[in-house]
């Protein structure tokens, strides 16, 4: 699938300038989870391990089909299953595939203080740099949806790439490939809002699920990850799924103003004791001072 | 309940059942109330893959799914060693106690439906490991066949369930 579009420099026997010469097309990857159609194989937990060359792991069963509690730093999606009951008592199991969501205004990036070690590019994956990695975990504090986790023995941040290295070269990601039901969709962000909206609809009008949608959170600008819900009025029974997520105030503050007000406290110290110094002479020592020692 | 064509007729009369020491059948009204089934997983692929780490880290363990009213019932939370046996055998897993089966009334009666997945035995990378009972589940089943088709009738039969 090619990232190139076309752009047109010049047309024959125009007057004026060519339709869509100065519009610049960035074309941004997005990955499509619909999970009315997902069954919970775990596939895409296998194909992304595979991938990305991680050993399996000793798990433990815990009263759930679910994996493991939540990702870890090389299991980087796992699906969440919920017994959810709706209103009129029924039983639904909800399964959910978690892992970075590519947020077009990236927490995590925000909160980071190493320079360079997470970069998001023009196709909206946000990807981690592990070499300029500190490992201080500012970015899990950044992070709506509690994803980048922390390798003890290499002391380094860790979480979903959307497969930048098969993307890149024009490929799918990895769990897309692997899907068997086909309920994993990849593409550009236009193209797979349009699926997902269109797939909404018809749960919608053709099978009377009326409070299906499309889960797109405009708290982060929209995300590189999307998801189709039953009920998107209640995203929380997907195994914890953030129903308006959004970068922490605290975080904002402090990679924001709070710079600035340090940056002044700084200047007006130094500015004080200058001032100071000019209006008040040099600190003077008396001589009782001096007789007993320096003791005032 | 009853038969409602041949009242005092409860099985099929032609059926052939074995007399072998390992095949015991329960009648009714004895200690075993609640229905039995086995079914398999999507992560695991029969027996075989019990010996593979990639399959064994998505289902690590046997379990035994259970609705959460028969869980309250017999003071089973999730996660417990769990034994269940039948006329012939018994099988321990882990508890699974789910929302996702319901009790049935049968004939008045509240009759409750537990499941097994078959896939783990006594040979595996668990299993070896001892982590876990290396129980299988065909000691459970009865060897039942319709006496026309032979279609088998392993899948539906009477167990009890108690904590080990």
């Amino acid at each position: 699938m090619s990232q190139a579009t076309l752009a047109i420099r010049r047309i024959s026997g125009h007057a004026g300038p060519a339709p869509g010469e100065d519009v610049e097309r960035d074309y941004q990857v997005c990955k499509l989870i619909d999970t009315t159609t997902c069954i919970g194989c775990k596939a895409c937990e296998v194909a992304c391990l595979e991938w990305n060359g991680y050993s399996f792991t000793d798990t433990v069963f815990d009263n759930s089909y679910q994996t493991m509690p939540e990702t870890a730093w090389n299991y980087w999606n796992l699906i969440k299953f919920n017994e959810h009951e709706r209103e009129d008592g029924s039983i639904t199991l909800l399964m959910r595939k978690d892992q970075c969501m590519h947020c077009s205004d990236p927490g995590c990036l925000k909160a980071c203080p190493a320079d360079g070690a997470i970069v998001q590019y023009t196709n909206g994956i946000v990807d981690f740099q592990q070499q300029n990695c500190i490992g201080c975990g500012y970015c899990v504090s950044g992070c709506p949806f509690d994803i980048p986790k922390f390798n003890p023995a290499t002391k380094k941040m860790f979480k979903c790439t959307l497969c930048v290295d098969r993307v890149s070269e024009g490929l799918e990601p990895a769990c897309i490939k692997s899907c068997p039901t086909g309920c994993l969709h990849f593409g550009s962000k236009d193209d797979m809002t349009d699926l997902a909206e269109k797939r909404a609809r018809q749960l919608r009008e053709n099978y009377g699920i009326e409070k299906a949608g499309v889960y797109d959170p405009a708290g982060v600008g929209g995300t590189g990850v999307i998801y189709v819900l039953h009920d998107v009025t209640n995203p929380e029974a997907y195994g914890g799924l953030p129903k308006d997520p959004h970068i922490p105030w605290i975080v904002k503050f402090w990679k924001g103003p709070a710079k600035w007000i340090g940056n002044l406290a700084m200047l007006g110290g130094i500015l004080g004791v200058t001032l100071h110094y000019f209006r008040y002479g040099p600190k003077e020592v008396h001589d009782e001072q001096h007789e007993n020692g320096g003791q005032p | 309940m009853q038969n409602a064509l041949h009242p005092g007729q409860q099985n099929n009369p032609v059926v052939k059942k074995l007399k072998t020491a390992a095949d015991k059948y329960s009648t009714v009204g004895d200690e075993f109330k609640i229905v039995c089934t086995t079914y398999r997983l999507t992560e695991h692929y029969h027996y075989w893959t019990k010996n593979n780490q990639m399959n064994v880290q998505l289902i690590p363990e046997p379990f035994v799914e259970i609705p959460v009213e028969l869980a309250a019932e017999l003071g089973i939370k999730g996660n417990d060693k769990v034994k269940v046996t039948s006329a012939r055998s018994y099988y321990v897993a882990k508890a699974f106690v789910t929302k996702r089966i319901k009790p049935m009334t049968i004939d008045g009666k509240k009759i409750y439906q537990i499941g097994i997945p078959i896939h783990q035995g006594y040979r595996g990378i668990q299993e070896d490991a001892g982590k876990d009972a290396r129980t299988i589940l065909n000691r459970l089943t009865p060897t039942v066949v319709d006496p026309n088709a032979y279609t088998p009738e392993f899948k539906g039969f009477l167990v009890k369930l108690e904590k080990a």
